[in-house]
């Protein structure tokens, strides 16, 4: 048994059979050998790396799916072979916006989705490399009671633009700023792309697409400070100085 | 790992876009990330910058036997067809990142950074 996967001996039968999708397609606006941000080395690992290492070390997670543009294809296989050859990963080419490479990714997992082999799918976003084990187990089992949820960050610091430009002085209320892994119970997400497909609906994130579609709740769960994207470069600088405060080991 | 500049897009607050950017290390360490649009560079201000380069050195030669013989196993071939080169090339790589390091330990000194 590899380490990374221990826990898995001790699972109870009634404990949910997930999937872990992590996205890492991009926008699909960058050409020639410049490759996405995810693939940036970061404190010794491939920035993609670290989300599978969490993922691992969540029993209940039995997939793993690597979504790339085709273009990185190699840098994907390379990535697995070094870096996370302990975990089972399967890789899946994306589309041209996340929506879509979400939408290849939940076919890719279709069959065992609907014979019920798999019971929730988490998505996630792989430029977010320091996500906790911790809370993603605690996002599964909200999943499995409600059918959908995100985690997030609620702000109290954002303000309404009126359509003229003109800014509302006043505080909005209780804003989220969404964070990934958002979790659902398979079939229902399924379900919803599948819809979202036959409409031509694309929605930003995961989230957006289970909304438009499906009656179950979507909750909200305070999400994790060092779960940052890597957006800009002093984000890269800030995770490396958190996984070296964090011994590398998020936790 | 063996390459010390990587590129990749990213946000660039000048730009206010994504822009092409380039990725600079010693080692493991990221050292300075320049936007290849408009050229600004961000970096770190570390001033314990040699101690961490060795900290983290000794953690590479540590653990190098058995990353070695790991890629042994997984693809022999390639490994030891591999290997005569990578044995050539790694102190021009010490070398190099070493100066790195020492380059921007002098700029944080003076200021420059």
């Amino acid at each position: 048994m590899h380490p990374a996967r221990d826990g898995r001996s001790g699972r109870s039968p009634r404990c949910p059979r997930a999937a872990a999708v992590i996205l890492g397609a991009g926008s699909g606006s960058r050409i020639g050998s410049v490759h996405n941000k995810v693939f940036l080395p970061l404190a010794g690992r491939r920035v993609i790396s670290w989300s599978f290492r969490a993922m691992a070390q969540v029993s209940s997670i039995e997939r793993f799916v690597m979504v790339i543009r085709d273009a990185d294809r190699a840098i994907a296989e390379q990535t697995v072979d070094r870096e996370i050859d302990d975990i089972p990963v399967e890789i899946v080419i994306g589309g041209a916006s996340r929506h879509e490479s979400e939408l290849a990714a939940l076919r890719h997992l279709e069959p065992e989705i609907r014979s019920g082999a798999l019971d929730i799918v988490l998505v996630h976003d792989g430029a977010r490399p320091l996500v906790s084990p911790a809370l993603i187990r605690q996002l599964i089992d909200i999943a499995v009671a409600h059918g959908g949820v995100f985690p997030g960050l609620e702000t109290d610091d954002i303000r309404y633009l009126h359509p003229d430009g003109s800014l509302d002085a006043a505080l909005v209320p209780r804003m989220i700023r969404a964070q990934t892994p958002q979790v659902f119970r398979g079939l229902p997400l399924l379900e919803a792309y599948e819809a979202a497909a036959g409409d031509g609906f694309v929605g930003t994130d995961t989230a957006a697409c289970f909304q438009q579609y499906r009656q179950e709740s979507l909750q909200y769960h305070p999400g994790d400070a060092r779960n940052i994207k890597i957006t800009y470069p002093d984000d890269l600088f800030t995770a490396e100085e958190i996984l070296r405060h964090a011994k590398f080991r998020i936790t | 790992m063996d390459r010390e500049v990587e590129r990749t897009e990213l946000m660039c607050t000048t730009c206010g876009m994504a822009t092409e950017q380039e990725v600079s290390y010693a080692g493991r360490l990221m050292i300075s990330v320049r936007c290849l649009t408009c050229g600004t560079e961000v970096h770190v201000h570390r001033d314990t910058l040699p101690d961490d380069y060795a900290a983290d050195l000794r953690q590479r030669f540590v653990s190098k036997p058995r990353r070695l013989v790991h890629r042994l196993r997984r693809h022999p071939r390639e490994f030891l067809t591999t290997l005569p080169g990578a044995v050539f090339r790694q102190p021009i790589k010490l070398v190099s990142e070493w100066r790195t390091v020492r380059r921007e330990a002098r700029r944080e000194k003076r200021g420059e950074l």
